[in-house]
């Protein structure tokens, strides 16, 4: 009896050594994770004055201010950077979208010659790293005068042979019943495509636009290398050149409001729909 | 070992969270299983009988009341302590290790001075797999073997520590009939060699029927009758009872018993002898189809007279050594039920008469009041 | 579809060849269809991938191209033998090497332990996933900024993190502009924060779905915690695992723009350089047009990462197999 009563209290005593660590843990960590953008914020609201006044950087902020957003917008053009990010995105996506599904549906519906062939040539170039291509790329868009263009911009990345192979396999899972059935009612491929297909699959294709967008917002390289007017630069170039050149290289306070308004768009969209872009990123990322 | 219940009881929150009132999964459950039997829960599903098996061997605890394994109270002890075998419906195998490895797992988990040595473990797993009959599958992956081959690892694994008690969750609805039958002898053989006190969950009445030494019918979390299984079958408690063991199912009527006779329709089909003093009511009639004897004579229609049971006969299937004799009546608990009487292949019935009469075998007949559901007869 | 060619087969005896040769007609038809679709897809790639696969080749054997004249004076190795020689290039491998070694064992472990802990708890847990995933939706380039501002020391100020580690008595350090070691403590930090939240994610849904019953069964057992985690968590998950490090030593080797974030675009006179920030380097830039080399560097960047990834996948075999 005595025995038991010890196993007893000594497993909800471990137990409860174990939740306190556990959430310990997961605390820990999430202020990490959540304490650089408190601290963006927080420097943003800051006055240019107040925040230079600081030897020792003070937690919060008596005299909130909204001047450092307002010279984001003006003193550099933030505005301008967001829009062309705004568009290459929507562009590239929606490019890439058509091009995708068009190669996904040739890819497990129709049959041609040296299909397979050309399948595995495709999934061969899965292994290709970016790197790699990016060298002849920039000379051959340089070469075409694309240079500072949203075309020279776009074109490069308007394919993903990982998304038409992703595409492709949930494609496939769509009964070729289906496809039969509509054949005999006279339906022609393109209208099967877009009026069952595309809807059948459409968590896939939300999966891709999601992953793409994520992409898009964040892309650096490239853009980096094709483009050295800021009329083009994207969000993250325009982060790098407010780094260097932007506010004279002492205006923090303003540099975190510019951070702020960049980063929310992508946060507020994650808010939103956490679980879906979750679930999106976690298919997307285990298929590879 | 015995495992003893006092008034133990699990309520789970409603899993619509909206609806506030909780589930009773076990309802003040208060009995004892004597040492070395092989006990079968058996109820509909929901009835809460795997719940009454995860409270035994720890995986839940209970909101209410204390389970006391012979004399020591076990309530509050983690299931890891309690020192019980069980195997899962779905067998729960390590897929990613042999049927060897499988087996010796839970001896490697012992500590202390009941730490064994390899050599120890591999003649422990060597005779529980002995036991279950797979010695020469012990290099085999779980995938590599059919079901029932995984049941008998799945037992195996669960007896090589010697349990104090033996936990089956429907041990045998992943396997196809005919091995069914097969791993159901097994499992009555291996509870006779090792006499461990042996726990099953099931809601198939004919396996719980043919292997238990008592089983414990459960509805809505409560206890509705224990007993030997025959005991069970022949004098089932109340209607829920006796409906839900036997197959064909029991025949139920609408009846009533009305001087110091049972009456179904307009007919009296059972007097005095069998109804004694209760007092005049409405009352629900059980028969079982084996209670259903067919009347001699020629004719075979004698309506109206003492003591036969005239229904309308709606088809005649033959079975081999029985027959099924298909019939309805208006006196149906549930209108239009296709009741059956099992009836000796001897009897030649013409299958284009209109009706059939039965003789009742009162030992068969079960009488239920209409208010309670209880045994009245 | 092809019952109905069949069918029309059948038929030949009566209506003559005509249908048979219909039918290879609209099998070409069809054929030609298919490729239609697949235009913009091959044609995209093959300017974009198999073209510059095929060049890049090219160029980093072509020896002095100018890129202005794009002439070249002949073939050979000196592009490699100039890579490998230029101090800038070992100072990137070594910085990259190093980003890999620490920060793919390190991440992964503690993306394991997260995880773990995310699984077992059932409060919060959706609250914590949502944060543990938000660095993946930022932009590394603007968070990297409010890092870079945290761990360093100007004149005006010693910094946040200086000032934590006053609290300790030591510092301050300045982590950007300062010793190595600290530069490359803010680099590896940094990198963590990045690549966690995918790790944390992909793990979570794997250990999510180990059946519930395999710990029920080693928990009746008396399976200790410890050996439940080694005997069946990681053994099940293990193909997870071994998918993130291989992902994430690609990922690694190719680290970037995380650096720009953090020491700004100059990478080498910040000492923080990588393979790939070389090879941008010497495309473009202030010490930029030179593609012969970019080429070179990015190609043994590829047979490094290429290399890597091949004994990680052999030793995967082989610890799956047991």
């Amino acid at each position: 009896m005595n025995d038991y009563d010890q196993i007893s209290r000594k497993a909800r005593t471990a137990r409860r050594i174990r939740l306190t660590f556990t959430y310990a843990l997961l605390a820990f960590w999430a202020v990490i994770v959540l304490f650089p953008f408190y601290w963006m914020i927080l420097s943003s609201i800051k006055s240019y004055g107040s925040y230079n006044a600081e030897f020792t950087p003070k937690f919060f902020t008596t005299s909130p201010t909204l001047q450092n957003y307002k010279d984001a917008f003006t003193q550099v053009s933030l505005g301008r950077y967001f829009l062309n990010t705004f568009l290459f995105t929507v562009i590239t996506t929606a490019l890439m979208l058509a091009v995708i599904i068009f190669a996904a549906f040739a890819f497990s519906r129709l049959e041609f010659r040296g299909k397979n062939l050309v399948f595995t040539l495709f999934l061969s170039l899965m292994m290709i790293p970016s790197e790699l291509v990016i060298i002849t790329n920039f000379v051959t868009i340089t070469n075409w005068g694309l240079r500072n263009t949203f075309t020279g911009l776009i074109l490069p990345s308007v394919t993903s042979v990982f998304y038409i192979y992703l595409l492709k396999e949930n494609f496939e899972q769509i009964p070729n019943d289906l496809y039969k059935a509509a054949k005999v009612d006279g339906t022609s491929d393109l209208k099967y495509l877009f009026k069952v297909m595309v809807p059948i699959c459409s968590p896939t294709i939300v999966t891709v636009v999601i992953l793409k967008v994520i992409e898009c917002w964040n892309a650096y390289v490239w853009p980096r290398l094709i483009t050295d007017d800021p009329n083009y630069f994207l969000v993250s170039n325009g982060i790098s050149e407010i780094r260097e050149n932007g506010f004279g290289r002492e205006n923090i306070p303003a540099m975190m409001a510019a951070v702020v308004v960049i980063s929310i768009p992508l946060i507020i969209l994650f808010l939103i729909f956490h679980k879906k872009i979750m679930a999106g990123v976690s298919r997307g990322g285990t298929k590879g | 070992m015995k495992i003893r219940f006092e008034g133990l009881t699990k309520r789970f929150p409603n899993r619509d969270k909206r609806i506030k009132t909780e589930v009773v999964a076990v309802d003040h459950f208060t009995f004892e299983i004597p040492d070395g039997k092989l006990v079968g829960l058996l109820g509909p599903s929901g009835c809460g009988k795997s719940t009454a098996l995860n409270l035994i061997c720890g995986l839940e605890t209970p909101t209410e009341g204390r389970l006391f394994f012979d004399e020591d109270d076990v309530t509050d002890i983690p299931a890891e302590n309690r020192g019980v075998g069980m195997v899962f419906q779905s067998y729960a195998l390590y897929p990613h290790l042999n049927v060897k490895k499988n087996i010796m797992f839970p001896l490697q988990n012992l500590k202390g001075d009941k730490k064994m040595t390899k050599e120890q473990m591999e003649q422990k797993a060597l005779e529980a797999a002995r036991i279950v009959q797979i010695e020469e599958l012990m290099d085999r992956r779980p995938n590599e073997m059919s079901g029932g081959q995984q049941q008998r690892v799945a037992i195996a694994r669960a007896l090589v520590k010697m349990p104090r008690v033996l936990l089956l969750d429907e041990p045998l609805s992943n396997l196809d009939a005919r091995l069914r039958i097969q791993t159901r002898e097994e499992i009555k053989r291996i509870q006779n060699e090792t006499k461990i006190t042996t726990v099953f969950v099931t809601h198939d009445q004919e396996e719980a029927m043919s292997i238990s030494d008592i089983i414990v019918v459960m509805k809505d979390g409560a206890i509705h009758q224990i007993g030997k299984p025959q005991e069970v079958y022949d004098q089932p408690k109340n209607l829920f009872v006796a409906k839900f063991l036997g197959t064909p199912p029991i025949n139920v009527f609408n009846g009533k018993i009305e001087g110091g006779s049972l009456v179904i329709g307009n007919e009296k089909v059972l007097g005095k002898d069998f109804v004694k003093d209760t007092p005049n009511q409405e009352v629900f009639v059980g028969i079982r189809p084996e209670g259903l004897l067919l009347r001699e004579g020629k004719d075979g229609k004698q309506t109206g007279s003492e003591g036969a049971f005239t229904t309308e006969l709606l088809a005649i299937e033959v079975m081999g050594r029985d027959t099924s004799v298909v019939f309805s009546h208006t006196a149906s608990e549930i209108a239009g039920t296709r009741h059956r009487a099992i009836v000796s292949s001897d009897n030649a019935i013409d299958p284009e008469k209109k009706n059939v009469a039965f003789d009742l075998n009162p030992k068969k007949v079960f009488v239920f009041s209409k208010d309670t559901q209880e045994r009245l007869l | 579809m092809s019952e109905i060619t069949d069918k029309s087969s059948f038929s030949g005896p009566t209506s003559g060849n005509k249908p048979a040769s219909m039918a290879v007609f609209v099998k070409k038809l069809r054929s030609l269809k298919a490729w239609l679709y697949l235009l913009p897809a091959l044609l995209f790639l093959g300017i974009f991938m198999v073209y510059p696969l095929i060049d890049v080749l090219v160029y980093s054997f072509e020896e002095g191209y100018n890129s202005a004249s794009q002439t070249s004076f002949g073939t050979g190795w000196f592009n490699y033998a100039y890579v490998l020689h230029d101090p800038y290039f070992l100072q990137a491998v070594k910085n990259t090497f190093l980003i890999v070694i620490i920060t793919v064992p390190l991440s992964t472990l503690l993306a394991l332990l997260i995880s773990l802990a995310l699984n077992s708890i059932k409060k919060l847990k959706e609250v914590f996933q949502t944060i543990f995933f938000l660095p993946y939706v930022t932009n590394t380039l603007a968070v990297g900024l409010v890092f870079m501002i945290m761990f360093k020391k100007t004149p005006y100020t010693d910094g946040l993190i200086n000032m934590i580690l006053a609290i300790f008595k030591s510092g301050p350090v300045d982590f950007i502009d300062g010793p190595y070691w600290a530069k490359m403590f803010v680099m590896c930090f940094y990198t963590i924060w990045v690549v966690l939240p995918f790790k944390v994610l992909i793990l979570t849904s794997a250990l999510a779905s180990v059946d519930e019953v395999y710990y029920k069964a080693a928990r009746i057992d008396g399976t200790s915690r410890f050996r439940q985690f080694t005997h069946i968590t990681l053994p099940m998950i293990s193909p997870m695992i071994f998918y993130l490090v291989i992902t994430g030593f690609i990922g690694a080797f190719k680290a970037y723009s995380d650096e720009v974030a953090i020491f700004g675009t100059n990478l080498n006179s910040a000492g923080m350089n990588t393979i790939v920030g070389y090879v941008y380097d010497m495309l473009y830039g202030d010490a930029g047009g030179y593609p012969s080399y970019a080429a070179a560097a990015a190609l043994i960047l590829f047979a490094i990462v290429f290399t890597i990834t091949v004994v990680n996948l052999l030793i995967s075999k082989k610890t799956s197999i047991r």
